[in-house]
């Protein structure tokens, strides 16, 4: 079972502040989190899956723990892709809290609801892509909770 | 307002021995409440003026402002007699006071009290309030579509609220349907008052036909209840004659027995015949005729006491404790049956008379081929179907013939009558 | 005090029957329900609870800034406000996070899974506190451990505060003063005519074991229902315009506790709660067609266990349903009855801080959430509670006028006042099958007072039964 701890410790720092917010909190939570918790030894299959399945970008994900930033640059950058990396500077700006488990668009309305001033360009850049789940979905939508 | 509710009251706590509330009073006679404790009060004096009498015993309500650890809060309580001066001098002041109960015996615990009211409130849940002394216009029962309508808009609008509020789409969908159905069970569960008023309906049918009238209006309480007698009813009205509603109610109590007699060990079937045997005994084959109505007599007793197993268990335990009484009702029963049964001209009827005609002169079993094909045959077969039954051995075959013949009786009586279906609704419990 | 609006000259029921009886119309002016903030539409808990936390601290963030401006930078110039990213050691600065309480005691499913090889479960306890328990303030993206002059047994996980001091060498932060964003805004209170009443109770156990109670409760139904009483007592019940019941209308034995059964062993027994529910549908519908009633939903009644509860469904009540002066609402409820605010909750976030923190004193307990602006800081840490991710529908941005909480062990009221001259009845509404008490405050003057019903038992001292269980005088 420690074992089984420590590989959720890993995962959780993968996930950035969000989660590791939640990993602190997760001390103290009892009732809620028995589910939650009773799936993580699946987890530890389930991160390596996740990886696998993911198509775009294969060569940076042999490095899997390493952050966004460290990507390798592309020569030549589609517009899509462009899009795809502002949404992710969008997920990964922690002013507008976490952003796992909820889509992108929900993320920006709390954040305008609460008067952050999210980036006006980041909803259009959702609505005009509402199927596209590399658009809706926030980085980490693979990671089961 | 003459004082014929001296006598009234004389009447309810002297003869009846009862316990006279104000509440259960104003109920009985239908007076405002505070007639009522006035009534109680001056009942309770002319009492006491006459020596003779036998000594009454009071409760008296006192309420009013209190002080307590230096807080003031207000007190209500009830009291006996001998402590309302007590009470009354520690209220500051005593706003109300009247009289609560008057009953024959003291009462040492004030819970016989509620269960006194809670009886007389229970039967005039409707209208509770009819003799209180605050009316609230706004107050009123909306009819069933009214409620439903106002239900449903209200749930639209959580609904369309919450979509617009958490813009994620999976916002909930008023499925009133799911509702209806679980508004259903509830109503079917919740006054178990009702279940009591089947029964008498019930009987009532069994006598005559001519009564189902006014057991129709008592029962204005649960529609679903009412649309259940409403077809019973259309049924009996067709073929309707007294032979024919005795029939139902017979039919109807035979979806219970399948699972008294499925039940039944090997063990038992030695004294089942004997049981059997006894049974003819009393009632010689050639009565039949006439001793119907007994048997429906009994059956009407029995089935109280069968009816709450079947509820209880459906499948184990429970039947067993005393496997031998379902059987004789059900014997009879099948008997009386195809005797009806073949006063009528119906296809279907006629199929189960042949069924039954095997419980003969030694209990002797009929295989299951032998039913079915003679189901379409002429009534007058059954005399034929008896003599066969006699060549079949009877010791293997019992058992079986015994299931076969009741799960008949069953399919016919969905058939025949709908009655069924209020077992139906009985066994759902 | 109720009991002195009471006009009655003299006793009219101890006489023989007179003339015809009045009939007293009951009048009820306006109400508006604000309960939509705890309806739940979608229900998704495919979410963290990060969300909630830093919806939280998003939503208080701006407030305790202001208010600690004007506590601690008045005087001196403005105080530089930090986030914890941004401290520099040494420098007196105000910090804004969450609290989070690291206790020792507190039961981790964590702690109990890891040491499974000894596993005892931790014992429950009446207080989850212990001598060691630390204080660790939180903000968006860090936590320090925080020292100093600040009352670590009196916070709880989840509070939003603003602190005042230094971060020392060793990476604590050393605690000057710390502040809570008091009272929100309150709009004005309608001022009444005439002395207008709500009636608040909770906690009937109904389907408990003691069936004495039920006396007290049917006393406490016909009275508001004008049936008990002299005329004058009557007519001032129908100045009662509505009336409010704080959970618990069901009681903890009614909650099956051999769920872990096989289903087949349990399918066809009855559900402990089928027949209080129905007790229940016979006294609400008794009151319900005299009188406007609110039934909140509370611990052990059958609806969600984890906050916001939703209100209990119409189908179980087919007598009084039709009504429609029954009104089934949310746990924290909120309302406007007659121009009058009400807030509150059946109690489980206040007996869920006093199991967190050196409060025992429910009323204590319930200004000390108001002051913090946050129903239930400790959802969802220790308490249930529904994915949020929007925003924190617990933090109280209105002031009510009636701040309550339901199934307290007695019965204690207090005004208090805020900052902007805010003013506020606190009332911690006892539970009714222990004490046959009941609250009525008055409208009109903000006043409340507790009603207590008493019978006679065998033991014939009416006195002793009622008042074992009362604990204190109120305040």
């Amino acid at each position: 079972m420690r074992h089984s701890n420590h590989n959720v410790g890993i995962c959780y720092k993968n996930r950035k502040y969000d989660d590791v917010i939640m990993w602190m909190i997760m001390d103290g939570l009892i009732l809620i989190f028995l589910s939650c918790f009773s799936a993580m030894p699946a987890k530890r299959g389930l991160i390596t899956d996740t990886f696998k399945v993911v198509k775009r970008a294969r060569t940076r994900d042999q490095k899997p723990p390493s952050p966004p930033e460290s990507e390798p640059e592309i020569p030549v950058i589609s517009e899509r892709e462009r899009d795809l990396q502002e949404l992710k500077t969008f997920d990964l700006d922690w002013h507008f809290g976490p952003c796992i488990g909820i889509s992108r668009l929900q993320r920006w309305e709390r954040a305008a609801l609460h008067g952050l001033d999210p980036p006006r360009e980041i909803k259009e850049l959702l609505q005009s892509n509402e199927d596209d789940p590399e658009y809706t979905q926030c980085l980490w939508r693979d990671y089961p909770l | 307002m003459d004082e014929l509710y001296l006598d009234n009251i004389d009447e309810f706590v002297n003869d009846h021995n009862k316990i006279v509330t104000y509440k259960w009073l104003s109920l009985t006679l239908g007076v405002h409440v505070n007639v009522a404790k006035q009534m109680l009060y001056h009942y309770l004096e002319q009492r006491r003026q006459d020596r003779s009498a036998i000594p009454l015993h009071a409760t008296y309500l006192v309420s009013g402002k209190r002080v307590d650890n230096g807080s003031p809060y207000h007190k209500v309580a009830i009291v006996r007699e001998d402590k309302l001066e007590d009470v009354k001098s520690k209220m500051d002041p005593a706003i109300s006071i009247h009289v609560y109960s008057v009953q024959k015996a003291e009462l040492k615990d004030s819970s016989p009290l509620y269960s006194t009211d809670y009886d007389a409130v229970k039967e005039n849940l409707k209208n509770c309030n009819k003799y209180s002394a605050v009316r609230y216009a706004a107050a009123v029962p909306l009819s069933v579509a009214e409620s439903q309508h106002v239900q449903e808009t209200a749930s639209e609008e959580v609904g369309s609220k919450s979509t617009s509020h958490y813009s994620n789409a999976v916002a909930s969908k008023p499925n009133t349907k799911v509702k209806k159905g679980i508004i259903g069970m509830f109503a079917i569960k919740n006054p178990p008052k009702n279940q009591d008023s089947n029964k008498d309906i019930k009987l009532e049918q069994k006598e005559t036909a001519s009564t189902i009238e006014p057991a129709k209006k008592k029962e204005d309480g649960t529609t679903t209840i009412v649309n259940r007698f409403g077809k019973n009813t259309k049924i009996q009205e067709k073929g309707a004659d007294k032979v024919q509603t005795s029939v139902d109610v017979e039919c109807s109590k035979s979806p219970n027995s399948p699972t008294c007699i499925k039940k039944e060990e090997p063990a038992d079937s030695k004294a089942f015949n004997e049981k059997k045997k006894d049974v003819r005994s009393k009632t010689k084959r050639d009565d039949y005729s006439d001793s119907d109505n007994e048997t429906i007599e009994n059956q009407k007793k029995r089935r109280r006491r069968i009816k709450p197993q079947t509820h209880s268990s459906s499948g184990d335990d429970g039947v067993q404790d005393s496997p031998t009484l379902p059987d004789c009702p059900v014997k009879t029963e099948l008997l009386s049956c195809s005797e009806t049964f073949s006063e009528d001209k119906r296809r279907k009827r006629r199929r189960v008379l042949k069924s039954h005609t095997f419980v003969d002169d030694e209990g002797c079993m009929v295989t299951e081929k032998g039913y079915q094909s003679e189901s379409y045959s002429e009534s007058d077969d059954n005399t034929k179907a008896n003599q066969k039954k006699t060549a079949i051995k009877p010791s293997v075959g019992k058992k079986e013939d015994q299931h076969k013949c009741q799960k008949k009786a069953m399919i016919v009586s969905n058939k025949v009558a709908k009655q069924a279906s209020i077992m139906g609704f009985f066994q759902k419990k | 005090m109720f009991s002195d609006t009471v006009v009655q000259k003299e006793s009219t029921l101890l006489g023989p029957p007179g003339p015809a009886e009045p009939v007293f119309e009951r009048e009820t002016l306006s109400y508006t329900s604000c309960c939509d903030r705890f309806q739940l539409g979608e229900r998704s808990f495919n979410r963290q609870y990060a969300h909630i936390y830093a919806a939280r601290l998003i939503q208080m963030r701006g407030v305790l800034e202001q208010r600690a401006q004007k506590m601690w930078g008045e005087e001196r110039g403005p105080i530089p406000i930090r986030k914890l990213g941004d401290l520099k050691i040494g420098e007196q600065c105000v910090i804004v996070g969450t609290v989070f309480k690291h206790m020792e005691l507190q039961p981790s499913i964590l702690r109990e899974i890891s040491e499974e090889h000894n596993l005892l479960p931790q014992p429950p306890r009446a207080k989850y506190i212990s001598q060691s328990d630390e204080l660790i303030l939180e903000d968006e993206l860090q936590r320090i451990r925080l020292e100093g002059s600040i009352d670590t047994a009196m916070f709880v996980t989840g509070t939003v505060i603003a602190v005042k001091g230094a971060e020392r060498n060793d990476g604590k932060f050393t605690v000057e003063d710390f502040c809570l964003s008091d009272l929100p805004e309150q709009p004005p209170r309608q001022r009444l005519e005439s002395n207008r009443f709500v009636l608040l109770a909770s906690g009937f156990s109904l389907g408990g074991t003691s069936a004495d109670s039920m006396l007290g409760l049917q006393l406490l139904v016909d009275m508001v229902t004008g049936h008990l009483g002299d005329q004058g007592e009557q007519s001032s019940m129908a100045s009662i315009s509505r009336i409010l019941l704080a959970g618990n209308l069901l009681s903890r034995n009614t909650q099956n506790k051999d769920s872990n059964k096989a289903k087949y062993l349990t399918k066809k027994t009855q559900a402990g709660s089928v027949e209080a529910v129905r007790l229940l549908d016979e006294l609400l519908v008794q009151l319900v067609a005299s009188v406007p009633v609110d039934v909140m939903p509370g611990q052990y009644d059958p609806t969600n266990y984890t906050l916001p509860q939703q209100p209990l469904h119409r189908c179980m009540f087919p007598l009084s349903n039709p009504y429609p002066t029954l009104q089934l609402v949310t746990n924290p409820y909120q309302a406007c009855v007659d121009g009058v605010r009400f807030l509150g909750t059946s109690g489980q976030n206040i007996c869920d801080i006093v199991k967190y923190s050196s409060m025992d004193d429910h009323l204590e307990v319930l200004e000390r959430t108001l002051r913090q602006r946050h129903l239930a800081p400790t959802a969802p840490d220790t308490l249930g509670c529904y994915p949020f991710y929007q925003s924190d529908p617990f933090i109280v941005d209105v002031c009510p006028h009636v701040y309550f909480s339901g199934n307290a062990p007695c019965y204690q009221s207090k005004r208090i006042t805020g900052p902007e001259g805010q003013d506020v009845l606190l009332v911690t509404i006892p539970e009714f099958s222990s004490t046959q008490t009941a609250c009525l405050i008055n409208l009109r003057t903000l006043e409340c007072e507790q009603i207590r019903f008493s019978s006679f038992s065998t033991e014939d001292n009416e006195e002793t039964e009622m008042n074992v269980k009362y604990l204190g005088p109120a305040t």
